[in-house]
């Protein structure tokens, strides 16, 4: 188990914390007697990777082992999505996974075997990526003769309807079994997961609200219960299905940088000395090496490994990212302050952007709970980041078109629909989709009926530090500095409210128990 | 009066009596002056036909354009009693249709002829100004005469010829001018034809190798980036201009050489005695007004026409911008109100002088009524102060104080400015292009302006602001003073009769910054913004009916931020080793400065060298290179606002057109984009190697519009309604070639190019997410 997450009350000795603003970060004095939670600490208690995946290969969680489901002749496609998930220094688990099941499969005289990587609407990924994320014996056999592809939520050709309503890469309804291999660090629901990086885009836009953005975050509430999930399960239990799922810690930040996901008082003199020094290069530093010395790639470890049917595999992992994540806090907060995470699932090697800061604080954090949000309903929620209105030409190229043509017009997305069939079938965004491993152009929308679901749940959402305009924009409000926002909210919890601030990341999931 | 009489013939009775029944040939209807008169005439002077000597102008026949005039607002009384312009036409004018000099038959009952057309400016060019001071003036006199004279030679009356002048034709005299012929020996004959036959010297001049060279290279330091065609246009500019300010010199430095401020009251000087000697048996008079300014009271307080003398003076202080005038506090500033002008030549007509003695008048304040310049400063600093211009965004602009430090200070401190603009002006032509450097540059442009108005204006008024010429206007009063007692409030014009402060405070001051005032708030209300940047959303609903609309883009700095030096060395150096990596960009870095100096001159020679160095690149390989490992680079730096562009004009179903210098390989990510991709194509020789040579010369400059224009021909496209999008003044050709063009974050030639033809400029960001100096990666 990992040590557990706290609750630290600020008093006169609390130090300044660190407070993630996207592609910044700053230490923040809170006011005396505000809550900080603090998530779990999993540091330390990783496992030989290869040995898990053996283990996990060789007894799954039903008791079977794989080699059992393998005979000659059978179509065989291996899955792996999580791809928003970083490769790991050295050889990624998934890479363990691909190639010991590949090894099985052979043993077995498995002879037509597909290797699918799979991202949804995201961005398909690039042969760089596949390189790291399958190592290259995987990639070099599998590429030349077409036996590794990357999904393509587009091509009309490749697509089936497995289930009324859900489209699947045909290749998994062609096959004898499918093996899906996925990694995180939540508890994330893998049928869902394994549809949301699978199916074609229709589907993904009808079954938005039940895939949900968010994989690592375990679905909670009745939401998850709705229609949409009854179709993801039961297209999912028709696929002669096995899964694979490693849990990862929850390591953040480059190695010389972890100690920014540790606790600010246990930092060593060492670490303050880089602090100091990372405060100055940051301030003078521009936007895209601040962004590279953030992003640079964390040494994310291993924890757990298992194998088996999804609905197993899925109860598995929420039990095993609960102990990762949950940390027990006492009743609803008038204020809810967090940070913008320089890493979300949306933003690899690019800036964190308004729309993916508003989706980090409103569609992720807030909804980040086991139950009751972790803010009262009406309350308010202050968050660090200056949304300054740029968005990646290449990555996100539909996001700056959204953000200037949409949300000038509207900020509901009930009035977005006509908006977003547009995208959906814009050429140009769906070229660059397609060829040039951008985000699908309905992904804006997606992110947009997340923030407004989440901030539809609070009061006011302010936004220290933040470009006015662009704040307005989107429905929100702008302060200079914390005691500003504080200000601000005071209208609607007033004077001396209960505050709360995340202290992520690492992530955490709240647990809020009565007071 | 108990003084003694003056030479000088008087009044006998009412104005309209003393007219009545006389043909009066007015020239110059169409001016400010020449308006009033006949707007007088047909108001006061029932019984006196004017008739009017007007020229055609263009297509519009004289008659046509006095049935405009009678149109105006204040004929309106005159007009509605006639019941329309063209039964007034009718009833009360004669248009003869003619032009200075060739004058047409005059009308052989006419009584009076009345001379008041002439030029609005100081500084014509040389030619002109004796075409219309004195040629244009005989030639109407000698018209005149044949009109009096029967076929045997003999006169058949006596016609009263009344000239308008100047009071400024005393020239640089000081001191009391008396109202007589001005005492100089210049024939106006023999300067007359030195003057003309400037006209054909300074024309051959003009065309000799050497100006023609000068020229050439003037423009080609601004324009050859453009093309030949554009650098000869603006080399034939320049040659008229130059043969216009050289004409001007001319006039001014012959009238300077003999003695007078310039080339307009010189030969207003020399037109005075061609009437002298012309006239010397008939009658005589002749008007020397001073400075005419808006009426006093007729046709209503603060009438005025154009802008006269002292208005862009006044103007330009009310706003600021005359930080200071060369001009001695005490001088006098000679102005008159038009209606005074107006009245006293009315009076003139109808006296009677005696055969063969010119009589002269000046119209004036100065004699009688001065105001100083220090005065004039004051009135007008007040009427300001009370009454600023709405400022814009900024306010009302700070009224400037004048201390009067003298001629050679106001000289010094304008020197010095435009020297400091000139070194400014060269520094920002080397600066890279930035958003900055376009401010600084447009800030620098409105100091220039400034300047060279101060420059314009000092130059021409230096002389009148230190004026110490002090008219006498005995005859005038004299005039005036017999004036029926029933005229005197229809015909005053003693110009002791009003106070300065009343006059240019609450007259002339309103009249003259209402249209400005107007203006202003016109142009609040709209914006500024010029609109060629069209909204095309309803475009769409009309797309497919009629002619085709095109949308060309320009790619390197419009729809892209990058160059051709930085693809290239992306889409080589990855297949290089470290070592050969350094040596190439080492090479590319010593080739810069000539490179820079090439494009320069010429960017088509430009393109040529930096792709000479793609010889022996794989062209398939190349391509297949930038689908894979370029493209993420390429669109990184496309601009977001660029792309929406480009899709609005695909959605309103508009012809996408991509105009680019760079290669064909490097636009294939975009080409999604786009329904026409034109770009250089890379020579391949058998085997598929690149030869570093190009298919065909390079997409630049005049190619473009050429391109566009035979690609519009053979497609059915609307040149006029289609659109062009470019970042360089290279690119001018392209974008004079559409009815739409906008400037996308200019540079600073493009910029100046963009305003003065009142073409939007947009500013396209693109936020490159990814470090500049990346590679992308080969495998």
């Amino acid at each position: 188990m990992a040590r557990p997450g706290f609750v630290l009350t600020v008093d006169d000795r609390t130090p300044p914390l660190l407070v993630s603003e996207g592609d910044g970060v700053r230490l923040q004095p809170f006011p005396k007697g505000a809550e900080v939670v603090y998530p779990p600490d999993t540091a330390g208690r990783r496992v030989d990777a290869a040995a898990a995946v053996a283990a996990a290969l060789a007894e799954g969680l039903d008791g079977a082992p794989l080699a059992d489901r393998l005979r000659p002749g059978i179509r065989l496609t291996v899955t792996v999505g999580a791809l928003e998930t970083p490769a790991a220094r050295g050889v990624d688990v998934r890479q363990h996974v691909v190639e010991q099941v590949l090894q099985l499969a052979a043993t077995a005289g498995v002879d037509d075997v597909v290797v699918l990587a799979a991202n949804g609407i995201g961005p398909r990924p690039t042969e760089e990526q596949l390189l790291e994320v399958l190592g290259e014996r995987v990639v070099r056999s599998f590429s030349a003769d077409g036996r590794l592809r990357t999904h393509d939520a587009l091509d009309r050709d490749r697509l089936t309807e497995v289930a009324p309503g859900v489209e699947l890469d045909a290749r998994l309804a062609e096959s004898d079994l499918v093996v899906d291999v996925s990694c995180g660090t939540g508890g994330s629901d893998v049928a869902a997961d394994l549809v949301g990086s699978l199916s074609s885009l229709d589907t993904q836009r009808r079954l938005h609200r039940a895939l949900r953005l968010d994989r690592a975050v375990p679905a909670a509430g009745a939401e998850v219960e709705g229609e949409g999930a009854a179709m993801v399960r039961s297209a999912v239990e028709a696929l002669p299905l096995v899964s694979v799922r490693a849990v990862l810690d929850q390591v953040v930040h480059p190695p010389s940088l972890e100690f920014l996901g540790r606790r600010e008082w246990e930092w060593r003199i060492r670490e303050r000395a880089t602090w100091f020094g990372l405060r100055r290069l940051l301030e003078v530093a521009p936007d895209r090496a601040r962004r590279g010395v953030l992003q640079a790639a964390p040494d994310q470890g291993v924890l757990a490994v298992a194998a088996g049917s999804p609905a197993a595999v899925s109860a598995w992992s929420a039990e095993r990212s609960a102990g990762a994540e949950r940390v027990e806090v006492k009743g609803q907060a008038d204020v809810l302050v967090c940070g913008v995470p320089h890493r979300t699932p949306f933003n690899a090697g690019t800036a964190v952007d308004p729309l993916v800061a508003a989706w980090s604080v409103l569609g992720r954090t807030l909804g980040a709970t086991t139950g009751a949000p972790v803010v009262r309903p009406g309350g308010a929620v202050i968050a660090f980041h200056p949304l300054t209105p740029t968005f990646s030409a290449r990555v996100h190229p539909s996001s700056a078109d959204f953000f200037v043509d949409v949300l000038s017009a509207t900020t509901d997305p009930e009035q977005m629909t006509e908006q977003e069939a547009r995208f959906a079938a814009d050429e140009w965004y769906t070229s660059l989709y397609r060829r040039q491993h951008a985000w699908a152009g309905v992904l804006p929308f997606q992110l947009w009926a997340d923030v407004r679901a989440g901030a539809g749940q609070v009061g006011d959402v302010i936004w220290v530090g933040a470009d006015r305009a662009a704040a307005e924009r989107m429905g929100f409000r702008a302060a200079s500095t914390l005691a500003d926002a504080l200000e601000i909210a005071s209208d609607s919890v007033g004077r001396g409210p209960r505050i709360r601030y995340l202290h992520t990341p690492p992530h955490l999931v709240s647990d809020v128990q009565e007071a | 009066m108990s003084a003694p009489a003056p030479a000088v013939p008087l009044l006998d009775g009412r104005l309209k009596d003393l007219l009545a029944g006389k043909v009066v040939v007015l020239t110059g209807v169409t001016g400010f002056i020449g308006e009033q008169i006949l707007w007088k005439m047909l108001t006061e002077l029932p019984d006196t036909t004017p008739a009017l000597l007007v020229r055609p102008k263009g297509s519009t026949s004289a008659r046509d354009r006095v049935v405009t005039l009678l149109k105006k607002k204040i004929f309106t009384e005159a007009r509605e009693a006639a019941g329309g312009a063209e039964q007034l036409l009718e009833a009360r004018i004669r248009v003869i249709e003619g032009d200075l000099p060739r004058v047409p038959e005059l009308p052989a009952d006419l009584d009076v002829v009345l001379h008041c057309a002439g030029d609005v400016s100081f500084d014509p060019p040389i030619d002109q100004a004796f075409r219309t001071n004195t040629i244009g003036t005989r030639a109407l006199m000698e018209q005149m005469l044949a009109a009096v004279t029967d076929a045997d030679g003999r006169r058949t009356k006596i016609p009263h010829y009344v000239h308008i002048s100047t009071a400024y034709t005393a020239g640089r005299r000081r001191g009391a001018i008396r109202e007589a012929a001005h005492e100089h020996d210049i024939d106006p004959q023999a300067e007359t034809e030195r003057g003309m036959a400037l006209l054909e010297l300074v024309e051959s001049q003009s065309r000799t190798a050497e100006q023609l060279t000068k020229l050439r290279k003037e423009a080609e330091r601004e324009h050859r980036q453009a093309g030949y065609l554009t650098t000869a246009a603006d080399t034939e500019r320049r040659r008229k201009e130059w043969v216009q300010r050289k004409l001007v010199e001319a006039g001014t430095e012959r009238a300077r050489s003999l003695g007078w401020t310039d080339v307009y009251t010189f030969t207003k000087a020399l037109g005075e005695k061609v009437v002298a000697e012309v006239g010397r048996d008939i009658r005589v008079s002749i008007v020397r007004p001073a400075i005419v300014e808006s009426s006093w009271k007729h046709p209503f307080p603060g009438w005025i026409e154009g802008f006269k003398m002292a208005e862009p003076l006044i103007l330009a202080y009310g706003k600021g911008q005359l930080p200071e005038f060369p001009a001695s506090p005490d001088s006098v500033v000679d102005i008159v109100p038009c209606d005074y002008v107006v009245n006293a030549i009315l009076a003139v007509c109808a006296t009677e002088p005696e055969v063969g003695t010119p009589v002269y008048y000046h119209s004036n304040s100065g004699a009688r009524n001065p105001l100083t310049f220090r005065d004039l400063y004051g009135y007008i600093r007040e009427y300001f102060l009370a009454h600023p211009f709405e400022g814009g965004a900024r306010g009302a602009a700070a009224l400037p104080e004048w201390n009067f430090p003298g001629a050679a200070s106001v000289e010094r401190l304008l020197f010095t400015s435009e020297r400091a603009a000139s070194l400014a002006d060269r520094a920002i032509s080397l600066v890279p292009r930035s958003k900055l450097t376009r401010k600084m540059a447009s800030e620098l442009d409105r100091t220039s302006k400034e300047l060279s108005f101060l420059r314009r204006y000092l130059s021409l008024y230096n002389e009148y602001g230190q004026s110490e010429l002090h008219f006498v206007d005995d005859n005038t009063l004299a005039l005036h003073n017999s004036l029926h007692p029933d005229d005197v409030d229809a015909f005053a014009f003693d110009s002791a009769a009003y106070d300065w402060r009343t006059y240019l405070q609450d007259v002339h001051c309103p009249s003259i910054t209402a249209p400005v005032r107007r203006m202003e708030a016109l142009r609040r209300r709209r914006g500024q913004r010029p609109t060629t940047y069209r909204d095309l959303s309803r475009d769409g609903a009309g797309a497919g009916e009629g002619p085709g609309v095109l949308a060309a883009f320009d790619l390197d700095g419009t729809v892209m931020t990058t160059n051709v030096v930085e693809t290239y060395l992306w889409s080589r150096l990855p297949e290089l080793g470290p070592l050969s990596r350094a040596r190439e960009v080492g090479d590319i870095a010593r080739r810069l400065p000539g490179w820079l100096r090439a494009e320069r001159r010429d960017r088509g020679s430009f393109l040529r060298s930096v792709y000479r160095r793609y010889a022996g690149a794989d062209l398939a390989a190349l391509e297949e290179f930038v689908d894979t490992a370029m493209a993420p680079s390429i669109l990184e730096r496309v601009s977001p606002d660029a792309v929406r562009r480009i899709r609005e004009h695909r959605d309103a179903g508009h012809t996408c057109v991509l105009l680019t210098g760079v290669v064909r390989p490097l636009t294939r990510p975009l080409e999604p984009l786009f329904d026409v991709v034109v770009a250089a194509d890379l020579a391949t020789d058998a085997a598929g190697r690149c030869t570093g040579f190009l298919a065909g010369p390079p997409m630049v400059g005049e190619s473009r519009s050429a391109w566009l224009r035979h690609y519009a021909a053979s497609h059915g496209i609307d040149l006029q309604a289609s659109h062009a999008y470019a970042d360089s003044h290279v690119d001018l050709p392209m974008l004079s070639a559409v009815g739409n063009p906008v400037a996308v974050s200019p540079d600073v030639g493009l910029m100046r190019a963009a305003r003065q033809r009142q073409w939007s400029v947009v500013e396209w960001r693109a936020a490159a997410q990814a470090p500049r100096l990346s590679l992308p990666a080969r495998r």
